[in-house]
């Protein structure tokens, strides 16, 4: 069997607007005949191993201090001053790097260092407002989600 | 009379360890004036959010310390509560949570060995590099964290904080399908792992042999994990109820981590996988044991920068050892041994991958945890490191303050140090006067 062309990753967890990676999927999981693979993930980490197998790797996750749904694609990630722009726009969108896991900017760069990235690769930043435990989806992220799943939903069909 | 010509240097953030934490040195011509790993993350007081919880939140707050040995953590709990409670498991829970030990074993070291240590032997500034020069090894080792996540997943329910684990055994024991599928992976990670080892100990490691005294647990048949006597290279051997009488956490105004150290001298001590295996080389499996002898290290070995191959000897055993486990398994009837709350206290000790951990508790008639006490293995080598410092950075004063914070990071980083779990990242202020 042929792998999937496309690949949708939510990347999220339960606390408040973090989800919004994982509702985006839930949305997606909803339409018929969709023939783009969808997966959830707790961590970026798991994106190297489903990576692979895709030709055009779509990321969703929540993002602090944006105000709207915000693209960044990657159109040619074998280039490496496309990787290096794109890297630096993630940058402005997150200055927040775990030491206990590698996060999405650095598995975008290791993907790149062993030639695992897809030929595109599209992230969509969500905005969120809290990412607490037992906190509520707020209304602006709720809202971008909807939104978020009609515009993915029109590039991959 | 001329003063001494200061030289102050600081490693702000130290990098490639887990966790947050500084490095100041100060010198005063050309002597080593002050040494201080300083951990400014600040304190996490697990201890105190234990008191007063039901015994059975207990392994779910402990698995929060740590997102890369979560394991260790909620197991050493959970071990000292069946302590307390007089809970015996049967032998089958039991190899099955020595499972779940080998499944952390492998993601740990094979994540610290590729994307945070092997960098340093080839000057290159992170794994990322790393991956450009060396995709084929870093594909490897990423395959390998893989199967340790797996197995996690498949035992705990989840890679990160298992979920499935708990006083008295598992809420649901995997099936034996389930671990089977498991069996090519391992087979081939086995014999990946045995290159990796070999790779690593091809390496050039500075020659830096120091008269450490080196702590792990021993059992009486099996390679150290959850269960043991305590021992060390200077002749220690006691239960673990006795080690309060020997060790000792001691504040330190420049961290927010405790020190441990040996008393009553108050010295330093070394733990992680070298202390392991200098004290446990019979106790390897034969595979394992065969590639220790290969590999050209004379045991025990003190040098610490080649704790990098005594942690790649550790994942070849890991995967031997699961495989061993794997196929020999089945479901046990009881996944979880029932008890009833009662007032009383238990200790215990295990192996997390950077070293031996430390865990007592007390409990109420109704169950609640009326004392919670953790020593992480980070703590218990801080000291270590500190003192290793001083004895390294007299020889590198020749160099430039940024050369000098890259070697002493080097040496840190041999340690593996989870700088989170012991407050429970390096920055170098190096003062020269």
């Amino acid at each position: 069997m042929n792998a999937p062309e496309t690949l949708v990753a939510g990347i999220g967890s339960p606390l408040g607007d973090d989800r919004a990676g994982w509702l985006v999927i839930d949305h997606l999981a909803d339409i018929p005949q969709l023939t783009a693979r969808l997966r959830k993930a707790s961590s970026p980490h798991q994106l190297i191993d489903w990576m692979t197998d895709a030709r055009t790797l779509h990321i969703v996750d929540a993002c602090v201090d944006i105000e709207t749904i915000t693209r960044i694609e990657i159109a040619n990630p074998q280039s490496s001053n496309q990787i290096d722009s794109s890297l630096a726009e993630i940058d402005q969108l997150s200055q927040c790097h775990s030491t206990h896991h590698l996060d999405l900017r650095s598995v975008i760069e290791l993907a790149h260092s062993l030639g695992k990235l897809p030929q595109r690769v599209v992230l969509w930043a969500v905005p969120g407002l809290y990412f607490a435990a037992d906190q509520p989806l707020s209304e602006r992220c709720e809202r971008a989600i909807g939104r978020c799943a009609e515009s993915l939903l029109e590039e991959i069909q | 009379m001329t003063k001494p010509a200061t030289r102050r240097i600081e490693v702000g953030a130290l990098t490639r360890v887990e966790g947050e934490g500084a490095l100041h040195v100060d010198v005063v011509g050309d002597r080593v004036a002050r040494v201080n790993l300083a951990i400014y993350e600040p304190p996490r007081f697990f201890e105190a959010l234990l008191v007063g919880r039901p015994l059975e939140d207990v392994p779910d707050v402990t698995a929060r310390i740590c997102g890369i040995c979560p394991v260790a953590y909620q197991n050493t709990s959970i071990f000292a509560l069946e302590q307390a409670l007089g809970i015996e498991v049967t032998p089958e829970i039991r190899q099955l949570r020595r499972l779940l030990y080998c499944a952390e074993w492998i993601e740990s070291h094979v994540l610290h060995i590729h994307l945070l240590n092997i960098p340093d032997f080839f000057d290159s500034p992170s794994g990322i590099d790393l991956a450009k020069r060396f995709p084929d090894e870093v594909n490897r080792g990423l395959r390998l964290k893989k199967h340790g996540n797996e197995l996690l997943e498949i035992l705990g329910g989840r890679a990160v904080h298992p979920i499935n684990v708990t006083v008295g055994g598992f809420f649901r024991a995997p099936s034996r399908r389930q671990l089977l599928g498991l069996i090519d992976d391992l087979t081939w990670g086995l014999d990946a792992s045995i290159d990796v080892a070999r790779w690593v100990a091809g390496f050039e490691f500075p020659d830096f042999n120091q008269p450490y005294e080196m702590v792990a647990l021993r059992h009486p048949t099996e390679y150290p994990m959850n269960h043991g006597r305590i021992v060390s290279t200077a002749g220690l051997d006691i239960e673990v109820q006795q080690y309060e009488d020997h060790f000792e956490e001691r504040q330190v105004e420049h961290s927010t981590a405790l020190h441990a150290v040996r008393i009553p001298e108050g010295r330093p001590y070394f733990v992680g996988p070298l202390a392991r295996i200098n004290q446990n080389l019979d106790r390897l499996s034969p595979t394992a044991r065969q590639l220790a002898t290969d590999v050209g290290i004379t045991w025990p070995c003190f040098n610490p920068y080649q704790s990098i191959v005594a942690r790649a000897i550790e994942v070849v055993q890991a995967y031997d050892e699961a495989i061993q486990i794997i196929k020999a398994y089945q479901p046990p009837e009881v996944a979880r041994i029932e008890y009833e709350p009662r007032e009383g206290e238990g200790m215990s000790a295990t192996e997390a991958p950077r070293g031996l951990i430390f865990h007592r508790y007390r409990t109420d008639e109704q169950g609640r945890i009326t004392f919670a006490k953790i020593v992480p293995p980070t703590s218990q080598n801080q000291g270590q490191i500190e003192w290793d410092l001083r004895e390294l950075l007299p020889d590198l004063l020749k160099h430039d303050d940024p050369d000098i914070a890259i070697r002493c990071e080097k040496l840190i980083r041999t340690y593996d140090p989870c700088i989170s779990c012991s407050t429970h990242f390096l920055k170098l202020d190096l003062k020269r006067r």
